[in-house]
């Protein structure tokens, strides 16, 4: 239960909406495909799943050619199943009867049915075999569709935009029951999102893709904390960017001097870190989660972090701390957001730098309050200025 | 999909092939004929049309935009019983009413009978009455049941309108009319126009008032040209002209609806109505009653009394004609709808310009007088049974005779032509509640395309396929010229029955078979009123 896909072109008129995607999604795996809107993910799935034609390139299923230019398989017999966005119950059948719509006819209906009921078990809705699809929830409508979905046994699940129909606070309940169905199923899946957070908590890998190219692939933590480039950056989180310029293949800045890997001298860069990597020292109290140097994934643990707090000090000695002013701080779910203000001594025509730090809950700190800021160089990215 | 998209395109091509005839017509050489006809009668036909067209038009926007105006926007004595009765004169097939007011207001009639013994006239010579078999008359008549289209839509366009721009206008020292000027009618704009683009189509594709006035339009003309004189080449090249005026009417109806405003705002609630008082109030009852009655509740009160006092008319013939309309309407509903449904279906599966086009074009007929289509029909069948029997003559040695003109299916084509449009609509938008993703489902659960169509879409459409056959077996019902032209030797229809008495000079003998057919006319009606009464966003019921 593999899906192959190799050099996928396409095009709607003159726009091109895929160029050369390749990729492999291994049995038992979550693949998610992150993108903006428009970026061609959807497209993708749709030419996984035969909804669409294939222009250029090939789609294999277990080593099996499902579709290539001029000869493809029609999507009812490919053993896809899709999960959609607006879920696309059948209005005029019970919940029951759609989920024994793709069971094969020539088992029997007794069969049929109690295939049907197993699936619904495993999304928790078999109480409602009877119901219409009108007078579900939205989360109960998403669970029958799933498990409308998995009653055949596809071999690929594609998943497009699954809980974005849903209230944020569902969501994330819907999220987890989800991935530990599709996970003890063990079939492979591929599902397309543009929240960047959805892709991390479901996806064992994610390719991220932009104006139909893939623009980088990886495990979750190998794109948030290795981003290629200022793009993959800014799209798994809010940044703080400042500008320079490089000279002898660094880069100076006030948090240290950073290595412009291939970057000719004297050209203009943008230097992005994210508001986490920032940790801020009040006087005797330090507030950080930023990710320990020494982690070999760019991570510590949260315990590690929380435990900073809770002795009020950083264990280790930390370099290159820069005197800011609180502006103001916010308090969000998980999280303070402290806005900073860095002066720029002297040159009365540059603005004062303006910097975010999330960092774990404090209590608000008033505006003026002077702190000691600090962002570890492994977590600042230099990118050719955009 | 190769299936679907040939069934798409042949089904176009088959449809649009009488239009075609016609049109190519205009590129036929002139005869002598037809100079003839140029130097003689063709000017009439453009007057009176031109004419036809001005004053139904005036008529039809002044009943139908007021109309709409004060039972969407104000409130006053009897707004909701107007609301949907206003819609009810479309049932009135034009001729009908035409035959029952020639009936009423003729020197014979109960009108001028009552006026000569009330006054003690003796003869027409004393006084005078105005002429119903006229083109003013005609004009009134087709006003009277063509305004609803107008009413529907200017209505549709007032419901529609989002009350934050209303309040915005008010909000920024606009008085009531001033908004009315200055705001809802230039968003309603569109709509009306579409309105009256279906009104006029009407007009000009009506045959049965225009003859029985003896008015002389391109209708008429071609009826004559073609029935009278058999000059079918000179017909057609009548009905090449006639498709020019037709053509502009499209272009204002596609018009419409790009033009349509899609509001910005999501926001609806109940439209704030004015409440008219006294005078006024009293005013605007009489305004929705006025058309309602001589639109309506006249005639078929008129029309109900006649089939009484005729009563004895109503026989095994009788029964046997309504038995026909029956057959061909229902078997025309059916092929229309399934024809419709492929179309629809079938554009979703091929998505592209090419069945775009297709869709459209099989779409044309509801702009085409009957008497075209039938004459587009005619035309190339002969010249095929003509060739055929030809054929069997020099090689087998007997005459295959009229193996397709004048026959059922002959009749049944020619009704699918000018009516698929009315069911395309009907099912297209209802097709839109089965969302594309409901396809993708069904296929990648394992159906092929027909079984999807089949298990999906069947079940969720079929209320709206009911109506569209209702939509299209009432049309059927209605039609006259067509049926007129292309009859099977020896079939009566409701239509024609009513249309050879009336002509006969029979019309109280004509109401039985014209009551029947609306009656029938009816249902539809129903349905519509019903529809736009759910159909302000926003508001339940």
């Amino acid at each position: 239960m593999s899906l192959l896909i190799e050099t996928i072109r396409h095009t709607f008129g003159p726009k091109t909406v895929l160029q050369d995607i390749s990729l492999q999604v291994a049995s038992g795996e979550v693949v998610c495909l992150l993108g903006p809107s428009g970026c061609g993910k959807t497209t993708l799935l749709r030419l996984i799943a035969g909804l669409e034609e294939l222009q250029h390139g090939r789609i294999l299923i277990d080593d099996q050619v499902i579709a290539e230019p001029r000869r493809q398989m029609l999507p009812e017999r490919r053993g896809t199943g899709f999960l959609f966005q607006d879920f696309a119950l059948f209005p005029h059948l019970t919940v029951l009867e759609n989920t024994m719509f793709g069971l094969a006819q020539r088992s029997s209906k007794a069969e049929r049915r109690a295939k049907a009921l197993d699936a619904l078990e495993q999304v928790d809705m078999q109480d409602y075999a009877a119901v219409y699809p009108h007078e579900l929830s939205g989360g109960q409508q998403q669970r029958v569709a799933l498990a409308r979905a998995l009653a055949p046994s596809p071999r690929i699940m594609l998943l497009d935009e699954p809980f974005s129909n849903l209230d944020t606070r569902l969501r994330a309940q819907i999220r987890d029951q989800t991935l530990h169905v599709l996970k003890s199923t063990g079939v492979a899946t591929v599902m397309v999102t543009h929240d960047p957070e959805e892709a991390m908590f479901m996806g064992d890998r994610i390719i991220l893709m932009h104006q139909g190219h893939i623009v980088q692939t990886g495990s979750p933590a190998e794109l948030y904390a290795h981003p290629v480039n200022a793009f993959v950056t800014t799209f798994f989180s809010d940044v703080n960017a400042i500008s320079g310029t490089v000279e002898a293949g660094a880069v100076q800045t006030k948090f240290g001097t950073i290595k412009a890997h291939g970057l000719p001298d004297g050209s203009a860069v943008d230097i992005l870190f994210r508001p986490d990597a920032v940790s801020v020292r009040n006087g005797h109290c330090a507030l950080s989660s930023h990710r320990g140097e020494a982690a070999p994934n760019g991570y510590r643990t949260a315990s590690e972090s929380v435990s900073n707090i809770a002795e009020g000090r950083d264990e280790r000695p930390l370099e290159n701390l820069i005197e800011a002013d609180v502006l103001t701080t916010r308090l969000l779910p998980g999280a303070t957001l402290v806005h900073l203000r860095i002066p720029v001594n002297g040159q009365s025509d540059t603005p004062d730098l303006h910097l975010h730090a999330r960092v774990p809950c404090v209590s608000p700190m008033p505006e003026g309050t002077k702190v000691q800021v600090h962002v570890p160089l492994d977590q600042i990215y230099v990118f050719p200025k955009s | 999909m190769r299936l679907w998209f040939s069934l798409v395109v042949g089904i176009a091509v088959l449809v649009a092939a009488p239009i075609l005839v016609i049109v190519a017509h205009l590129f036929v050489p002139a005869s002598e004929h037809w100079q003839h006809l140029a130097g003689t009668v063709l000017p009439r036909y453009v007057a009176n049309s031109l004419l036809l067209m001005l004053g139904v038009g005036a008529g039809t926007l002044v009943i139908g935009v007021s109309t709409a105006w004060l039972v969407s926007m104000t409130n006053f004595p009897g707004r909701r019983l107007f609301e949907w009765s206003l819609i009810v004169p479309l049932a009135i097939p034009s001729y009908v009413i035409a035959f029952t007011y020639t009936g009423l207001l003729e020197f014979g009639g109960p009108v001028q009978t009552f006026l000569r013994d009330f006054f003690g006239w003796r003869s027409a010579a004393d006084y005078w009455f105005p002429q119903i078999r006229s083109l003013p008359g005609a004009i009134v008549m087709m006003t009277l049941v063509f305004y609803p289209y107008v009413y529907m839509l200017s209505r549709a366009a007032f419901l529609e309108q989002s009350v934050c721009v209303l309040d915005a206008s008010r909000t920024l020292g606009r008085g009531a009319w001033s908004t009315f000027f200055g705001v809802a009618l230039p968003l309603a704009r569109p709509a009306v126009a579409g309105g009256l683009a279906l009104a006029l189509m009407e007009t000009l594709a009506d045959f049965g008032t225009v003859d029985f006035f003896s008015v002389d339009t391109f209708v008429t003309g071609i009826y004559r040209t073609w029935k009278g004189m058999w000059l079918p080449a000179v017909a057609a090249q009548l009905g090449a002209v006639l498709m020019l005026f037709i053509l502009a009417l499209i272009l204002l109806e596609r018009w419409s609806r790009r033009g349509r405003v899609s509001h910005t705002t999501g926001y609806y609630r109940q439209l704030p109505r004015f409440q008219l008082r006294g005078i006024t109030a009293g005013l605007a009852s009489l305004a929705c009653a006025i058309p309602v009655f001589f639109g309506f509740l006249l005639p078929v009160t008129a029309m109900a009394v006649w089939t009484w006092q005729s009563r004895q008319l109503i026989d095994s013939r009788y029964v046997e004609m309504a038995l026909s309309s029956l057959m061909l309407a229902t078997i025309s509903a059916v092929i229309a709808v399934g024809t419709a449904v492929i179309l629809a279906y079938g554009r979703r599966l091929v998505p592209g310009r090419i069945t775009a086009v297709a869709v459209q074009t099989a779409a044309l007929g509801y702009a085409v007088p009957g008497a075209v289509i039938a004459l587009g029909i005619m035309i190339p069948f002969a010249f095929l049974d003509n060739a055929i029997d030809d054929f069997a003559r020099s090689v087998f040695g007997f005459s295959t005779g009229l193996l397709l003109t004048g026959t059922w299916a002959a009749l049944i084509f020619a009704y699918v032509v000018r009516f698929l449009a009315v069911s395309s609509n009907t099912i297209e938008a209802s097709l839109q509640k089965v969302t594309p993703s409901m396809d993708g489902a069904a296929r990648t659960l394992g159906l092929t395309a027909g079984q999807t169509l089949r298990r999906v879409h069947g079940p969720i459409m079929r209320a709206s396929l009911l109506t569209a056959g209702v939509l299209v077996f009432v049309d059927v019902m209605k039609e006259l010229p067509a049926t007129l032209m292309m009859r099977p030797f020896g079939l009566n229809t409701l239509a024609i029955r009513s249309f050879e008495l009336a002509s006969d000079g029979l019309l109280k003998e004509s109401a039985s078979p014209s009551l029947a057919i609306v009656l029938a006319g009816l249902i539809p009606v129903i349905l519509a009123s019903l529809m736009i009464a759910r159909s302000r966003p926003g508001q339940s019921s």
